[in-house]
């Protein structure tokens, strides 16, 4: 411990505290009991799936091995679930872009793709006054804008040329 | 000419809430500034889907994409590649910007943009703790998200700390703009008469619009209004909100018999809050946890004195003369608080004419939208030529966080580039049409096409 | 010119830029970051390590206490060894320790313990049989899976109530384990004498004796003998070194937990204002009045 560490340590009573043994670890007990179980059941649950069954392992008599093994549900479960894990998350992937795209996405020429009940449609007689109002100028509350006249703006330069050729 | 901007978040109109509002501003103003601005969520309800256009030519993706829970769609990381790679490159984005942590959309959404090569910039409206589950996946997902990116900004100093504890970004690269408020939504009721009618007015009434949450101090409120009531017989209270706790409200109105002196509205829409803001004399505020607290500069704006707890950025928000603080977040110092609030609108000695134009010069939308063009003007300033090289934002995965976090980041990373280059094999760059801008301005629409066009126009 | 110095306010327009960051803070967070940095985190003190040792080991010893009751089934239902004069001797050393114990105390204390301790044993003596028959039906194995289930409950209660002496979770876990395993003897003073000693040994030894590691060397000696008879010197070794392990290695891991997990109540953990890590989550609002 270098000598800057040990003045900040001095310098809070809570070190000192923790020195006379004053601070209660009940509480850390209880979460790092959590964090202990969560890694060794990972690590006993990868153990558990690998272990070769009808080889001895430095020390470890097969025969122990094979003990525990009685004791424990069969190990084929464990594989499956593992496999199970492991393609139902690719599963997940999959069926997530093909429920994206096959069942909330609607058709090209449904009108929800267009205009919806949430819609606060800006409308003017005068195109000139619809561009002054609405296409150019902000407004502090949210209004669409008609798809005929977003497109009369996008898309006449095209549509001019294309008739031209 | 301006850049191409994409904003990026689970959040925006149909549902209303700060985030929603600040993109939307913000995109207005940006577009005003010259930019060209897109939103991209995901679609509400069945029928908002597709692209809407929205004054100004603002353009909103709504992208149909499975949504979890609370308007947050399913996050799984790579998912969202396929359609964020699309329209990052038909709308030929500059710089992607992202809001809120809690929205999968935005945080996937940085991650593609950073593997396309784009700059990136993440906006965070909340405070987050570390002591639960949820706030450490969250502040891990967040870890993993911001290494690459290359600029965050936060909307208070106290969630810029927070954000520097959570993500130990480097505090250079993460900057201070708050939200604001569209003043002319919030004006103060206008003609002298109805100054004098209020001052001849019995009583006082105080204002309180929240959700109706735990962590918005519903509990101290439930507790604090019957003191208050029992004190004052001339103070009423008129509640906007509704939530979890709405039944502990009616409880409470229902024990103490006050019926006649506290109103319950219920949910207001947000263009009818102003008008129930105006009824009132004094804005209570008890929220346990707030980042920055728009609603505060809300109702200052409609010149309500404010007593307010003082925790997160709060403190930050508004000028002194305009707040009561209570010094503890506890039903007694609210109840004093609340007292001496009550008291010094009774010797009138709040002057509410000058506050309306004092706040709409503090926080402006233009204000924040021309701070962020810095922002944005910055990124490229300082980049690097190798920023978004694959291997650099490998390396820089590699020096974060703990020993498994960082391995899970590099695996996630080295994911996502062989997901990019499938796709730039699959549906290569090139077979993506690219979109039609809108015109900045009326004038550049009328050169590029023409004064002639617009007789032939038939409105039908 | 000299430059205002900054406020930490949002609404005052301000000659800094908008990364600037709150010096304060940043001191702050240096301060925070130096005291919980590996090399200088009062966590890594030696004293530290002492201490969460000492609680672990403490921890062991009941485990080993919880094991006795096993060793005593193995040595009554496998062995078929007569239980009466080891009941005997252990009620001997227990009597002995509350008489020296309570030796200060005046006479009527002991005097109602000891109405208190015939009341319980005449109680045991008529439940006796009810406990004997009550699950005979049962299959033995699944009477072990029970069993095991409840020991591993009944060590979680004991983990859980070490503060709160008042809660008597951890007896009654502790009696369902006697219970289901009494049910395998065959003679109602077997089930008696079975019942008897796990209650002295797991109940009243803990509470009379003094910890040290004196008396600890004698119950871990009695406790391999014991294994290393039933099972053989394999499995005694393999238990050996899973505890040597449990005692030496956890509470590292524990600390290096404590530094790089456990962040809390950064502060002096008395005032709230100074605790970084803490000051963003919801405050708990306190209901007065």
């Amino acid at each position: 411990m270098n000598k800057e560490g040990d003045e900040i340590l001095y310098e809070s009573g809570w070190s000192t505290d923790l020195m006379n043994m004053n601070v209660s670890y009940t509480n850390e007990y209880f979460w790092f009991s959590r964090h202990f179980l969560t890694c060794s059941l990972l690590v006993f649950l990868i153990v558990w799936s690998l272990i070769p069954q009808d080889v001895d392992i430095w020390i470890i008599r097969k025969e122990f091995i094979n003990d525990i093994m009685d004791i424990l549900p069969q190990r084929s479960w464990l594989i499956y679930f593992e496999c199970f894990v492991l393609m139902g998350m690719l599963w997940v992937y999959t069926a997530l872009l093909m429920y994206n795209e096959d069942v909330l996405t609607p058709a090209l020429d449904e009108l929800r793709t267009i205009t919806d009940a949430k819609g606060n449609v800006a409308t003017e007689d005068d195109f000139n006054d619809f561009l002054d109002k609405h296409a150019f100028k902000e407004s502090s509350g949210v209004i669409d804008l008609p798809i005929t006249e977003v497109c009369e703006i996008l898309y006449r330069e095209q549509r001019t040329r294309s008739s031209k050729g | 000419m301006g850049y191409n901007i994409a904003m990026l978040s689970d959040f925006f109109y149909p549902q209303l809430g700060g985030v929603e509002f600040h993109i939307y501003h913000l995109s207005q103003k940006l577009i005003n500034l010259g930019h060209s601005v897109v939103v991209v969520t995901h679609a509400y309800g069945t029928d908002r889907i597709g692209v809407r256009y929205l004054t100004n030519g603002l353009k909103v993706y709504y992208v149909p994409y499975f949504v979890l829970t609370r308007e947050t769609t399913f996050p799984n990381v790579f998912g969202t590649f396929p359609w964020i790679r699309n329209i990052l490159i038909r709308e030929q984005i500059d710089i992607v910007h992202s809001h809120g942590s809690a929205s999968s959309f935005s945080l996937e959404g940085i991650l593609h943009a950073n593997s396309l090569g784009l700059r990136t910039v993440f906006t965070d409206h909340s405070l987050y703790g570390f002591g639960n589950i949820t706030s450490i996946w969250v502040n891990k997902l967040l870890t993993f998200t911001l290494t690459n990116t290359d600029r965050v900004i936060c909307v208070s100093n106290t969630c810029k700390d927070n954000m520097i504890m959570r993500t130990k970004t480097d505090p250079k690269r993460m900057y201070v703009i708050p939200n604001a408020v569209v003043a002319s939504d919030f004006t103060p009721l206008e003609d002298n008469d109805d100054c004098i009618v209020r001052s001849k007015k019995k009583g006082i009434t105080i204002v309180v619009i929240s959700r109706l949450f735990a962590n918005k101090g519903s509990d101290l409120l439930t507790h604090t209004i019957p003191i208050v009531c029992e004190n004052h017989t001339d103070v009423n209270f008129i509640i906007a909100g509704d939530g979890p706790k709405y039944v502990d409200f009616q409880q409470m109105i229902e024990t103490y018999r006050l019926q006649d002196r506290v109103q319950l509205l219920g949910s207001v829409p947000h263009e009818k809050v102003r008008d129930v803001m105006c009824q009132g004399d004094i804005y209570l505020h008890a929220s346990l946890t707030e980042a920055f607290g728009t609603v505060l500069v809300e109702a200052a704006s409609c010149g309500l004195l404010i007593v307010t707890t003082a925790i997160g950025g709060i403190p930050e928000v508004l000028p002194e003369d305009l707040i009561v603080y209570a010094d503890e977040i506890s039903v007694s110092s609210l109840v004093e608080a609340t007292n001496k609030g009550i008291s010094t609108i009774r010797s009138n000695d709040f002057d509410r004419s000058w506050v309306h134009q004092e706040v709409a010069n503090m926080y402006d939308w233009s204000n924040v939208a021309a701070r962020t063009v810095e922002v944005y003007d910055g990124i490229f300033e300082e980049a690097l030529p190798d920023d978004k090289d694959w291997l650099t934002m490998l390396k820089r995965f590699n020096k974060r966080d703990g020993i498994w976090a960082k391995h899970l980041y590099i695996l996630c990373g080295i994911v996502e580039y062989l997901i990019v280059i499938f796709f730039d094999w699959w549906y290569p760059r090139e077979d993506i049409e690219p979109a039609v801008k809108w015109p900045t301005t009326k004038q550049q629409h009328h050169q590029l096409h023409g004064q002639t066009g617009i007789h032939s126009y038939n409105h039908k | 010119m000299e430059k205002k110095p900054w406020k930490r306010l949002l609404w005052l327009k301000q000659d800094y830029p908008d990364n600037y960051t709150d010096p304060n803070f940043i001191k702050k967070a240096e301060t925070f970051h130096k005291r919980l940095n590996f090399l200088n985190s009062p966590y890594k003190h030696e004293s530290n390590y002492f201490k969460v040792r000492y609680e672990f080991f403490q921890f062991y010893q009941s485990i080993l206490n919880v094991s006795s009751i096993f060793l005593i089934f193995a040595y009554i239902y496998y062995y078929k060894q007569d239980p009466l004069p080891l009941t005997i001797v252990v009620t001997v050393v227990v009597s002995c320790l509350l008489m020296s114990k309570k030796h200060d105390n005046p006479l009527f204390v002991r005097l109602l313990n000891l109405k208190s301790v015939i009341i319980i044993t005449f109680a045991m003596l008529t439940l006796t049989p009810v406990l004997k028959s009550l699950s005979k039906t049962t299959a033995s194995d699944s009477i072990w899976t029970l069993s095991f289930w409840l020991t591993l409950m009944y060590i979680s209660a004991l983990s859980n109530t070490k503060d709160k002496k008042s809660s008597n979770v951890s007896t009654n876990l502790l009696l369902a384990v006697v219970t289901a395993l009494a049910s395998r003897l065959s003679s109602t003073t077997e089930v008696f004498c079975f019942l008897y000693i796990c209650i002295q040994v797991n109940v009243l030894l803990p509470n009379l004796i003094v910890p040290s590691y004196l008396l600890a060397l004698i119950s871990n000696i009695i406790v391999y003998a014991v294994i290393t008879q039933i099972l053989g010197w394999h499995y005694t070794i393999l238990i050996l070194s899973t505890f040597l392990l449990y005692i030496i290695v956890l509470p590292h891991w524990f600390i290096y937990w404590q530094i790089n997990y456990r962040m809390l109540e950064d502060g002096d953990g008395r005032d709230e204002k100074d605790c970084l890590i803490t000051s963003w989550d919801a405050k708990r609002p306190v209901l007065n009045c």
